[in-house]
């Protein structure tokens, strides 16, 4: 009886976590932990990094098997087979086609657009032009990746988190990585999870990032601007807004319609005032629903096979190279505006050019608090910050339309 | 295996210069319209009579003169607090016109911004 006994003791350790756990899984949980640390007690985007952390502890952990990547595996040509998903996948499997299908941040775009106002941006549409500006981030991070070596595919979806907007760069890594390999049949070395992860760290260390970016390229003079107040936006206009805008920037970038249209059609929901149980619903519900879903399917992604590499290292050190320059191209285009303006511009509402919406924005805010503690720069900088919204749309289209998949 | 580089230089100009593109055909969009109803607000108020002003009411301190059609309560409310605050200090005070100050950044909408925008 005790040998029966102690086999089963045995056979039990041997199947248990414990047993089973690698180095690799071992560091995978810590860093896990310290996400969560940094999402509950440090208050760093914790309603995508909280979910995100939780969804990396249970892919980590030996033996749990909630996410099996060897569904999504498509090397060497093969097809995605949905029939196995369905009947071999589990929760996060299932959870993980929103990601894979490009479901979820268009949906997410939906609740952003709901609980946009684009009334500074209308009062004040130069600002779409910081918005733009900030975008040079993504464009020059291709550079980067060109010269360590990525593939085209690969590189525009390290690009893309330039635009500091994580369900862009999901949707453009989920469109760019979707074979598994470039159209010259280099497999690719990186996935979605790798850009998720990287995007939404470095959004929630927007306060930590830019401030000294900001400070170093701007005169203490130029901080203590006072921008004019912005006119008042009627409500027609509103209304009118989001129409133009999709219109516009569907006809120049289809490819940037999917975001674009469901960013306009939900503030169309809030500024039209006529399907508030609609708005209320995509703003709340459904986004917190979304988000839930986005962040633990991410989260699963997160194994340790794919983070403790090389390559995500290099992803992370371009990530942050994006960021940067995204940040700082803000700024110095603010900087040309106040000089075009004689002065009426204060250049560090530049830096909320880069999405990440409303964080961006409460930077410039911040920090131009610092230096007049009268200067109140939010409406101003959150201009800037929705045209960043859009600016990074249109770009991820771009994107999207010259890299070949 | 290594991009073009004339590859990469097509896509990094090719993206820079439709991102500026779209969205400055934004800007004369959403400028146009702004003109529009700009224009369409000037002309409702151009088509509006203009209404005659009110003669400002006696009040405890002295006869106001309002430079706009203010409301008469708030000339009675601001000539109620001058003549508390007069005869608090024993001091007669002349009202000779109520003005809204130019820019609307008073020190209690200053107070509100400055305590909503703190946490940031």
């Amino acid at each position: 009886m005790l040998d029966g006994f102690l086999s089963t003791i045995g056979e039990l350790w041997s199947q248990s976590g414990f047993a089973n756990m690698t180095w690799q899984s071992g560091l995978m949980i810590l860093i896990s932990f310290v996400f969560m640390f940094l999402a509950i007690k440090k208050g760093f985007e914790p309603l995508l990094l909280l979910p995100i952390a939780f969804g990396m502890l249970l892919t980590n952990l030996p033996g749990a098997d909630m996410y099996h990547p060897e569904l999504f595996d498509i090397s060497g040509g093969k097809e995605l087979d949905f029939g196995r998903i369905l009947h071999e996948g589990g929760l996060l499997d299932l959870l993980y086609l929103g990601v894979k299908l490009q479901i979820y941040p268009p949906l997410i775009f939906l609740g952003i657009g709901c609980m946009t106002d684009f009334g500074p941006l209308i009062a004040n549409p130069k600002s779409f032009l910081l918005g733009a500006a900030a975008q040079a981030g993504i464009f020059l991070t291709f550079i980067g990746a060109a010269a360590m070596g990525f593939t085209a595919q690969e590189a525009g979806s390290i690009a893309i988190i330039g635009g500091a907007d994580g369900p862009t760069a999901i949707y453009v890594s989920s469109r760019l990585l979707a074979a598994g390999a470039s159209p010259d049949g280099v497999a690719f070395e990186i996935d979605v999870g790798n850009i998720a992860l990287a995007a939404y760290t470095y959004m929630a260390l927007v306060p930590i990032i830019q401030p000294p970016i900001m400070k170093l390229l701007t005169t203490d003079k130029e901080r203590k601007i006072v921008m004019t107040q912005l006119r008042e936006v009627s409500k027609t206009e509103k209304i009118i807004f989001p129409i133009v805008v999709t219109v516009v920037i569907s006809l120049l970038i289809p490819s940037a319609a999917p975001l674009v249209g469901m960013l306009m059609l939900g503030n169309l929901f809030k500024e039209s005032g006529v399907v508030d149980r609609l708005c209320k619903t995509a703003q709340n519900e459904l986004m917190n629903i979304i988000t839930i879903f986005l962040g633990i399917s991410v989260g699963a992604t997160t194994t340790a096979a794919n983070i403790i590499n090389a390559k995500f290292l290099m992803v992370l050190a371009l990530g942050v190279v994006a960021f940067c320059v995204g940040t700082a191209s803000g700024v110095l285009f603010g900087k040309i505006m106040c000089w075009a303006t004689k002065g009426k511009v204060n250049p560090l509402i530049g830096s909320a050019g880069v999405s990440a919406v409303p964080m961006a924005a409460r930077v410039s805010q911040k920090v131009g608090a610092q230096y007049n503690p009268s200067n109140f720069l939010l409406m101003h900088a959150l201009g800037p910050n929705v045209a960043g919204v859009i600016g990074s749309a249109v770009a991820a289209g771009v994107l999207l339309s010259i890299v070949p998949v | 295996m290594q991009m073009d580089w004339s590859y990469v230089f097509t896509v990094v100009l090719t993206g820079l210069v439709v991102v500026f593109l779209g969205l400055v055909l934004l800007i004369a969009a959403i400028t146009i319209m702004g003109k529009i109803f700009e224009a369409l607000k000037t002309s409702k108020k151009d088509a509006k009579p203009v209404p005659a002003a009110k003669p400002a009411k006696p009040t405890p301190a002295t006869a106001p003169v309002s430079s706009s059609a203010d409301d008469d309560e708030v000339i009675a409310v601001i000539a109620a607090a001058v003549a508390a605050m007069a005869e608090a200090d024993g001091t007669v005070y002349a009202i000779k016109s109520v003005k809204r100050s130019a820019p609307r950044r008073n020190a209690w909408g200053a107070a509100a911004r400055s305590e909503m925008t703190s946490s940031f």
